[in-house]
């Protein structure tokens, strides 16, 4: 029930966005409160699963189609909504004891997990508490952005992504733009019985005043059209970063200024759509060290 | 059209059921790392074999204000000695709001690295000062740490040497 309950928050995204209301809180979140609790090494565990997770869904749902014209026009616009998988393996992590503690490192809750857990040294009985509780209760890490795909000259085709977020629940408010391009390989190998693309894509995605994320992905793109039903796939290879700088409330803890990679840097994607005159509606899962999952529906053609 | 229509429909129905996955902030407990107790108390030049002092220090000082406490930790206390001279042997006790938190024991120069409680045999902890210690933090109450030591040599001057207690706590509480 909290998976879909999570994809009626993703989709509350899509609503937002369509309504045009999208106000950037400018009071600093509960969460990035929390964060500036903490140092850069504690804080480093606790936050990686969402580094993952946003990497992954910001690669996620921009291509569906391998099917460029060499010339010609091209207008589509599209809601996308990507849930990225959250495994038990992203809910805890292990995190350093202070020095002198035995053990010395114990295993707690990442923003994603349960309650956080402790450790007592067992030469002195002293406690040690993980940083936080979990944050996020899903199964499926929700994103969701509308986007302009516009061509086709010489055989490409521009992908334009953008979305301002309310800050929500304790969220911050976010933005996300993205910009990409795809060309169709089929004009200069028209013998390949599958449409053929490659594509370039680039994202932003700022997360209240101490979070920014950015993506990038290169990669294949393959199609095949029957009727209404179009059968796609990728291959791709991605990177994605998430930077994460404050300063944090204990004035004697240093400013933090960490760069984490994203989990995902290869995906292989399989789809399925509907074509039906100027609609479209699309989903596909996408592999790698993250899963997951992108849908979306598309106006015009 | 009328698929559009419902995806339209569908999209503005499912935000009542939405942000479920996200835990209230009210309800998360977070680990405040306050910045550390720290007490230093001076020694003055003369015949004195002995020194002393307090030193109180106001918990809600050291964190968030907007945080309501539920609990506090002590996981690490240190105590250090700083200054030019050789004080030679000695020892002392170190109390919290009255109640005695932990003695030492060693030479001057030994303590000049911090002697950690997790590690270092010159110390002797009192869980009853520990306690008092949190209860202090989670009652919101002043900390006074109070010392009485001993020394074998004298300071050549007033406040250039110095006994340094310092005591590492985390606060625990919600939004």
């Amino acid at each position: 029930m909290k998976t879909f309950r999570c994809f009626g928050l993703l989709l509350v995204v899509v609503g937002c966005t369509l309504l045009a209301l999208a106000p950037r809180a400018s009071a600093q979140s509960d969460l990035e409160k929390t964060l500036q609790q903490f140092n850069a090494n504690d804080v480093k565990g606790y936050i990686q699963p969402l580094a993952d997770l946003f990497g992954a869904n910001m690669n996620a749902g921009m291509f569906h189609s391998a099917d460029i014209a060499k010339t010609g026009f091209h207008l589509s616009f599209e809601l996308v909504a990507m849930g990225a998988s959250v495994s038990d393996k992203q809910k805890t992590y292990t995190l350093n004891a202070p020095a002198g503690f035995t053990p010395g490192t114990f295993t707690t809750a990442t923003m994603f997990g349960g309650a956080r857990d402790s450790v007592v040294d067992t030469k002195t009985n002293l406690k040690y508490l993980g940083i936080a509780d979990g944050f996020v209760n899903t199964s499926i890490f929700p994103l969701a952005a509308p986007q302009l795909t516009i061509g086709d000259v010489f055989g490409t085709r521009a992908i334009i992504r953008y979305i301002a977020i309310p800050s929500i629940k304790g969220f911050p408010g976010a933005s996300l733009w993205g910009l990409g391009l795809q060309h169709s390989v089929n004009q200069w190998v028209p013998v390949i019985p599958l449409d053929v693309a490659a594509h370039v894509y680039y994202s932003k995605f700022s997360f209240g005043d101490l979070v920014n994320f950015s993506g990038l992905s290169i990669g294949a793109d393959v199609s095949k059209s029957v009727s209404i039903l179009r059968v796609y796939g990728a291959v791709v290879w991605e990177k994605s970063s998430m930077e994460l700088k404050y300063t944090p409330s204990n004035a004697s803890v240093p400013a933090v200024d960490i760069t984490m990679d994203g989990a995902n840097n290869f995906r292989a994607t399989v789809g399925v759509g509907l074509h039906i005159v100027f609609f479209t509606i699309f989903a596909d899962a996408n592999f790698g060290s993250i899963t997951n999952y992108s849908a979306g529906i598309g106006f015009g053609g | 059209m009328k698929l559009k229509l419902l995806a339209l429909l569908v999209i503005a129905i499912l935000p009542l059921m939405a942000f479920d996955c996200i835990t209230d902030p009210s309800s998360i407990t977070i680990s405040l790392n306050l910045a550390p107790f720290n007490a230093s108390y001076g020694l003055n030049s003369g015949s004195s074999k002995t020194y002393g002092g307090s030193v109180a220090i106001d918990p809600t000082s050291l964190y968030d204000q907007s945080y309501t406490l539920t609990g506090a930790s002590v996981y690490d206390i240190t105590v250090a000695t700083k200054g030019p001279d050789d004080l030679g042997n000695g020892g002392g006790s170190v109390s919290v709001n009255g109640v005695l938190l932990f003695t030492y024991a060693g030479s001057w120069n030994q303590f000049k690295t911090p002697q950690s409680l997790l590690t270092s045999t010159l110390i002797t902890r009192n869980p009853a000062g520990v306690a008092t210690l949190i209860a202090a933090v989670t009652g919101k109450r002043m900390v006074t740490f109070t010392v009485n030591g001993t020394i074998t040599n004298t300071p050549s001057a007033s406040n250039v040497d110095f006994l340094v207690v310092a005591a590492y706590v985390q606060a625990y509480g919600h939004r």
